[in-house]
C-alpha cells in the first residue's frame, strides 16, 4: 500500500510517463495478437488500401468497440477519483460483458487481465486496489487502463486521447501485415486519424454509463465471421 | 432500465397502472402490459394480465406441439408517434414455456421532436422457458426511438430473443435519412450481467449507415440471442442455416457466435423481406422455439 502509493505520488502534474511504458507495444498485454476484426474485413475486400484503412479506423473511433470502450475508460477513472466503489463495480461489470462476440470478448478481457497482472507487480498503484473491492471477475482492457491512470494521478484527458490513438496504432500496425501496406502508407493512416481521435477522447468523457454504444454493425459481424476465417494471423 | 416494479410490486400499488392513464397529452399514448405465464403440467396458461393504453395481448388457440403459451400483442393505436411510450414485462414462472409477439410490424412514424419509448422487461424463472420474438419495428423516415430490453434469466432457464429493425419504408424506397434510434440491451443470468449491447443512431444518420464497417447502407438488421445452457452446442447448425461460411446469400450478411451460455446472432439485409427470410431459417435451426403462428398469416 505504502509503496503503491509512493509511485502514485511519484507522479507529478503533467508527468505522463506511465502512459508511454503502459500504451507501447512493449507493454505485456499482447496488443499485437488482436485484430479487432480487421483481418476479416482485408478478407472481404472492405479494407483494401490506405484510403478504405482510413475509412474503417474512423467509423470503429467514432461508431465502434474503440469509442465504447473510451467511455469506459473515462467511467472507471472516475470511479477510483473520486473513491466510488459502486459506479467502479458497475463500469467494470458492464465493460466485460460489453462484447458482440467471443473474439471481442477475448480481446478485451486477455487484455485487461494481462494489464493489471503487469500493472500489480512493476505499477502498483491505489487504483487497482480499489478495483481488487470492487469487482471480482475478469477485466476489460480500458477499465484496467482507467483504474491505472486514476491510481498514479494521470489526467483523463490526456489518458483517453493516448489509450485511443494506442488502439488506433495496434489497428494499422495490423492492417500494415494483412493488406499489405507500406510503413508510409500505415503511418499517413494513423496521422490523418488523429483529428478524430482527438475530437472522440474528448466527446468520451460526457458519454453517460447507461448511454454507452456505437453501430458499428459490420465490425461486429466481422469479429463473428473472423472465427470460421481459414487462414488467420490475430485472435480476433 | 428495467420497470423494476415487478407483479408482486404491482399488487402493492394499484393506483399505477391508472395513473399512466390519465396522464394529460391525449395525443400521447402511454401503453403498458404486464403479464406472467404459469407452468401447470404438460401445459403453460396465462396468468395475472395487466393492460393499460392501447396495449392489448391475446392468446390464439395455436395448436403448437410445443406446449407453449403463444401471447400475441395487439397495439390498437396501430403504430407510435413521437412521445409515445410501451413498456411490457413478461414473466415466466417456474416450468412455464411462453413464446411471446407481435401481430404485426410495429410502425413508429416520423417524429415532431420527442422521442418513441419501448421498454421490455423478461423475466424468466428456474426451468422455465420465453421466447420475445415480435415483428420487426419499422422506423419511418425521421423516427425517433429509444429502446431498452432488460432481462433476468435464471441459470437453468432459457431465453431467446429475436429483434430485428427495418430502417425506413423500404418498400416504397424511403431511406432513414434522419432520426434516432438508441437500442440498450442488459441481461443478466443468475444476477450477473453477461451480454449487454448499446446501439446508437442520431441526427444525420444516413451518411453513417453507409459507411462500411457501419450497414453499407442496407437497411435491415437483427439481433437474435439464446440465453440457455446448451447454447453454444446449437452454434454450427445455425451457421449452416444461414449458409455460413461459404454460400451466404449475396443480399445478406451474418455472422454467429457463441461464448459462456450464449449463441448470439447478428444478420445485415438489403431490404426487409430478405432479413425476415433468414430470420425464420435460424429459428427453425435453433430448434428450441417454433415460429409464432401469427408469422403465418
Amino acid at each position: 500500500m505504502a509503496e503503491a502509493h509512493a509511485a502514485a505520488a511519484g507522479a507529478s502534474s503533467g508527468d505522463l510517463l506511465p502512459l508511454f511504458v503502459w500504451l507501447s507495444p512493449a507493454y505485456p498485454v499482447g496488443a499485437f495478437a488482436y485484430s479487432h476484426a480487421l483481418e476479416w474485413a482485408v478478407e472481404t475486400g472492405d479494407i483494401s488500401d490506405a484510403v478504405s484503412l482510413s475509412g474503417w479506423i474512423d467509423d470503429l473511433v467514432r461508431h465502434g468497440g474503440p469509442f465504447a470502450d473510451a467511455v469506459f475508460l473515462a467511467h472507471a477513472w472516475r470511479a477510483v477519483t473520486t473513491g466510488d466503489a459502486a459506479a467502479l463495480h458497475d463500469v467494470a461489470e458492464l465493460a466485460a460483458a460489453f462484447a458482440p462476440s467471443r473474439e471481442r470478448q477475448m480481446e478485451t478481457l486477455n487484455q485487461g487481465d494481462a494489464f493489471i497482472a503487469a500493472s500489480r507487480v512493476a505499477w502498483p498503484n491505489p487504483g487497482i486496489e480499489h478495483l481488487d473491492a470492487a469487482w471480482d471477475g475478469r477485466v476489460a482492457y480500458p477499465v484496467a487502463v482507467g483504474v491505472a491512470a486514476a491510481g498514479h494521478k494521470l489526467p483523463l484527458a490526456q489518458t483517453l486521447s493516448a489509450y485511443m490513438t494506442a488502439v488506433a496504432a495496434n489497428l494499422v500496425s495490423a492492417a500494415v501485415r494483412l493488406v499489405p501496406l507500406g510503413q508510409t502508407d500505415g503511418n499517413r493512416v494513423l496521422a490523418g486519424a488523429s483529428g478524430a481521435l482527438r475530437a472522440m477522447a474528448v466527446e468520451a468523457e460526457r458519454v453517460p454509463l447507461d448511454e454507452v454504444g456505437g453501430v458499428a454493425l459490420r465490425s461486429d459481424i466481422a469479429s463473428m465471421r473472423h472465427e470460421t476465417q481459414y487462414t488467420r494471423l490475430f485472435r480476433s | 432500465m428495467c420497470v423494476t416494479a415487478l407483479l408482486s410490486d404491482a399488487a402493492e400499488k394499484p393506483e399505477d397502472a391508472a395513473s399512466i392513464a390519465r396522464i394529460p397529452g391525449a395525443l400521447r399514448a402511454h401503453g403498458r402490459l404486464r403479464f406472467e405465464a404459469l407452468g401447470a403440467d404438460t401445459h403453460t396458461i396465462p396468468g395475472r394480465i395487466e393492460e393499460a393504453g392501447p396495449i392489448r395481448v391475446r392468446f390464439p388457440r395455436s395448436g403448437r406441439h410445443s406446449g407453449a403459451l403463444e401471447a400475441v400483442l395487439l397495439n390498437t393505436g396501430g403504430g407510435m408517434a413521437g412521445g409515445d411510450t410501451a413498456a411490457f414485462e413478461f414473466r415466466a414462472r417456474s416450468g412455464a414455456r411462453l413464446t411471446a409477439t407481435t401481430q404485426a410490424a410495429e410502425k413508429i412514424y416520423r417524429s415532431d421532436g420527442l422521442s418513441t419509448r419501448i421498454d421490455v422487461c423478461l423475466l424468466v424463472e428456474a426451468g422455465a422457458r420465453l421466447d420475445w420474438m415480435p415483428q420487426a419495428t419499422i422506423l419511418f423516415d425521421g423516427a425517433r426511438v429509444e429502446r431498452g430490453i432488460s432481462a433476468e434469466v435464471a441459470p437453468q432457464a432459457r431465453l431467446l430473443l429475436v429483434e430485428p429493425v427495418v430502417l425506413g419504408r423500404t418498400a416504397r424506397g424511403e431511406r432513414f435519412a434522419r432520426g434516432r434510434l438508441t437500442d440498450r440491451w442488459r441481461i443478466r443470468r443468475g444476477g450477473r450481467l453477461v451480454y449487454a449491447d448499446g446501439l446508437n443512431l442520431d441526427g444525420e444518420v444516413g451518411s453513417v449507415l453507409d459507411r462500411r464497417a457501419i450497414a453499407k447502407g442496407w437497411p435491415a438488421f437483427a439481433t437474435v440471442l439464446l440465453i440457455a445452457p446448451d447454447a453454444e452446442t446449437r452454434l454450427e447448425a445455425v451457421r449452416a442455416a444461414l449458409g455460413l461460411p461459404d454460400d451466404l446469400p449475396e443480399n445478406i450478411e451474418a455472422g454467429v457466435s457463441a461464448w459462456d451460455g450464449m449463441l448470439s446472432v447478428r444478420l445485415l439485409a438489403r431490404d426487409g423481406a430478405v432479413l425476415d427470410t433468414a430470420l425464420r431459417a435460424v429459428i427453425g435451426q435453433l430448434g428450441v422455439a417454433e415460429l409464432p403462428r401469427i408469422w403465418h398469416s
